[in-house]
């Protein structure tokens, strides 16, 4: 069947009532989006009636980097179903960048309600050099779309675009647009703008007023202190509160303090009051404002003013200024409220993240709570904080057999990291606990305390009948890593089970145990190829001598890469000790060996093989010659040669 | 096991090499309490030359950092080589020191 054949077909199937076969079909079709018709039929299948096939054609066209998609897509920027519009416009933002050709000649031709979200996209790029596209429609007679293009410039906050938005500014009767274009200003603008935006602080307009202080407190330029304090008594409230904010913008950034003529307690009253507005925009200034100037102390007092579902904003704007002192006002927030199971893990966790140790009070109020969530988040919080008392090892007793798998998870690793051995037998329970990721905690807990009991204790399950079992004893006597497992390990050595023969090999190895050695040399006469290799790269780097005739025995082995890592490793034993052998393998047929030999030449090894190398230089293999010839210019360079 | 001490923008950075395990002890202790002692609070550990690490090794770790928690400082480590990083992918002691792949990252991150 042509592609072709298929792609009709697909087309017809697209049609299918039933959305699990369309489901299929859209899934086939992605398999071809290389094809225009293809696209066009994606296109089309976001009208699907399904909305999983919708976001799974949305997902597929996400991710399909040709123009079409691009071009298809611009007509649904104004689609009737809001769903599909806004799938079209996620999609756009999404892959639209590589494509802003088609966007801006699409942005001039398409009617003011495509126009529109075609510049909310653009917006969404962050691109200083787009502009240039945004700045055309600065003077459009929709002011829906000056509205979106002022925003653009304002994110992008470039200077280059300040002197258009002055002159809207000026331009403009439409009071929102320059209220808009204002605020732009100020992000976009510099100190030379000043005098401009200085008129709209004796307006009549206290909307205008606002701006313009929010402005100009944006720019930082301290000559316009005094106009401020001119104004101030007589202003408004939230004017009041603004010019405070600005004042602290403009003294941080001239690294003054122009409050001081203020009464303090003023100032944070006036803050406070901020955070009655509605605007969470003036919330969160004024909460910055307060950080930045005051004690704090007083944001404990904002906590009041902070909502549930305001939380996460105020801790994730104030967390990266200074997030001990924040701590204290989740904690009192914790404290003082009733929260939902997720902020009170999110809160939890927070504190946790910036090593706050004083929870004690916080273990207490929630301990009792059944909520999955706060018991994961109180026992992560006793685990990495390491709060370790009567109380709390009461609660991981509790949790380490708590019905969830995530709360006996997190126990095990609380119990691992603070080293409670007296939960050693808890811990060997919950090997075989039906979620992996509670083994596995488990098993890393018991890793980390690493004594003579838990040692033992792994011991014992190497009799266990369960291979698995066995198998996860003997990894984690080797994560252990302690002299004491080195006999447990040399006779595992000898194991029937191929696995626990190379996982003690292995662990053997990065303990460095040479005196293991002779016990290792059994296992190059291995039955499995990998574990003669391990055991191989092994003796090499314990440079134990007596183990080189046998590895020169396995130059003849059946297997090709266990003939080439003995020939690569060999010479870790020692030049003085293999040079002859070296010679011979260069001197061979076996290519690989030669070419594994010649890997493991290093800069201070060459001379004793020249004469050889000279003879490979035009070897037929083309790896061998490259490499020779490699070396060779590196032993001019030496003068060797 | 081997440690030398550097200084960058307050970060007192502890370059390690060799084999972290019961023997670096006393070394690496002393180094830590010595600095801690002259005040210093923010530690970085570089793991680029720690080829390996045993159970006793990582309980000096974690001994360390609840020590430096206690002084209110704090400690991150970077530049674990694979197997080191895998002994503490088993203990999951990624979830409990903050981990970076670079000296700047880390210096950045702790700094902030």
């Amino acid at each position: 069947m042509e592609n072709a054949d298929i792609i009709s077909y697909l087309e017809e199937e697209l049609k299918s009532p039933e959305p699990k076969v369309r489901e299929q079909t859209i899934e086939e079709l992605s398999n071809f989006t290389d094809n225009p018709e293809v696209i066009k039929l994606l296109v089309k299948a976001l009208e699907d009636e399904n909305r999983f096939n919708q976001d799974l054609v949305a997902s597929i066209l996400a991710q399909t980097y040709m123009p079409e998609v691009v071009e298809y897509l611009i007509p649904y920027l104004e689609y009737r179903d809001f769903f599909v519009r806004n799938l079209a416009i996620s999609i756009l933002k999404q892959i639209g960048d590589n494509f802003i050709d088609i966007l801006v000649e699409a942005l001039e031709k398409e009617n003011n309600h495509i126009k529109l979200f075609i510049i909310e996209i653009i917006n969404s790029f962050k691109n200083p050099e787009y502009a240039q596209y945004l700045l055309k429609y600065l003077d459009n007679d929709d002011p829906n779309i000056v509205f979106a293009v002022i925003e653009g410039l304002a994110n992008l906050g470039i200077n280059e675009v300040a002197p258009e938005l002055k002159k809207l500014i000026e331009k403009t009767d439409e009071e929102a647009l320059k209220i808009a274009a204002i605020n732009a200003l100020g992000k976009c603008g510099d100190c030379s703008y000043v005098d401009f935006l200085k008129q709209f602080l004796y307006s009549d307009n206290p909307f205008l007023m606002f701006s313009a202080i929010d402005a100009l407190g944006f720019l930082g330029c301290d000559r316009i202190v005094d106009d401020f304090y001119k104004i101030f008594e007589d202003a408004y409230d939230i004017i009041k509160e603004m010019i405070i904010i600005s004042l602290i913008r403009i003294g941080k950034k001239n690294n003054a303090d122009y409050l001081k003529q203020f009464d303090k307690e003023n100032v944070k009253h006036i803050l406070l009051n901020a955070m009655d507005e509605d605007d969470i925009q003036i919330k969160l200034y004024a909460i910055e404002a307060l950080v930045d100037y005051m004690d704090f102390e007083v944001l404990d007092k904002t906590l009041q003013y902070i909502s549930e579902n305001e939380i996460k904003d105020f801790v994730n704007n104030l967390f990266i200024k200074d997030r001990r002192k924040i701590a204290s006002v989740i904690k009192n927030y914790l404290l003082d409220r009733t929260l939902s199971s997720d902020i009170v893990y999110f809160l939890i966790n927070l504190l946790v993240d910036c090593n706050y140790l004083y929870i004690n009070e916080i273990i207490d109020k929630y301990s009792d709570s059944d909520e999955p969530l706060i018991k994961e988040s109180i026992c992560f919080a006793i685990g990495k904080l390491g709060i370790i008392n009567q109380k709390t090892k009461g609660l991981l007793s509790k949790f380490i057999k708590d019905e969830v798998g995530n709360v006996r998870k997190i126990a095990a690793n609380a119990i691992g990291w603070n080293y409670l051995e007296e939960f050693v037998d808890e811990l060997f329970a919950l090997l075989d606990d039906p979620f992996i990721d509670v083994r596995e905690a488990a098993i890393g807990a018991l890793v980390f305390m690493g004594n003579k009991k838990v040692i033992d204790r792994f011991i014992e399950l190497l009799n266990s009948e369960d291979d698995n079992l066995k198998v996860e004893a003997i990894k984690a006597l080797g994560w252990i890593g302690v002299r004491d497992v080195i006999p447990v390990l040399e006779e595992s050595l000898s194991s029937p089970n191929r696995e626990i023969r190379k996982l003690s090999v292995e662990a053997l190895a990065r303990m460095d145990s040479k005196e293991s050695a002779e016990k290792i040399l059994q296992l190059l006469y291995d039955e499995d190829d990998q574990i003669k290799q391990i055991a191989t790269v092994t003796l090499a780097n314990f440079k134990y001598i007596p183990a080189i005739p046998h590895v020169i025995s396995l130059l003849s082995d059946s297997n090709m890469w266990v003939r080439y890592i003995a020939a690569r490793n060999l010479i870790l034993f020692g030049v003085e000790n293999v040079e002859e052998y070296v010679k011979q393998i260069l001197a061979s047929d076996d290519e690989l060996a030669i070419l594994g030999v010649l890997q493991s030449l290093e800069d201070e090894n060459y001379e004793p093989f020249i004469n050889i190398l000279l003879i490979l230089k035009d070897h037929q293999n083309s790896d061998i010659s490259l490499t020779v010839n490699n070396i060779l210019e590196k032993c001019k360079e030496k003068g060797l040669i | 096991m081997n440690v030398n001490v550097r200084e960058k923008d307050g970060v007192f950075i502890l370059d390690l090499s060799g084999r972290l395990d019961i023997n670096a002890s006393d070394k690496i202790n002393k180094t830590v309490d010595d600095i801690l002692e002259k005040g210093g609070k923010i530690f970085l550990m570089n793991f680029s030359e720690v080829d390996f690490v045993s159970s006793p090794g990582l309980v000096i770790l974690v001994s360390i950092l609840k020590k430096i928690r206690k002084e209110q400082g704090r400690i991150a480590l970077f530049n674990l080589q694979s197997y080191v990083r895998e002994v503490f992918e088993v203990t999951q002691l990624t979830k409990v020191f903050e981990i970076f792949e670079s000296e700047e990252e880390g210096i950045k991150s702790l700094k902030e």
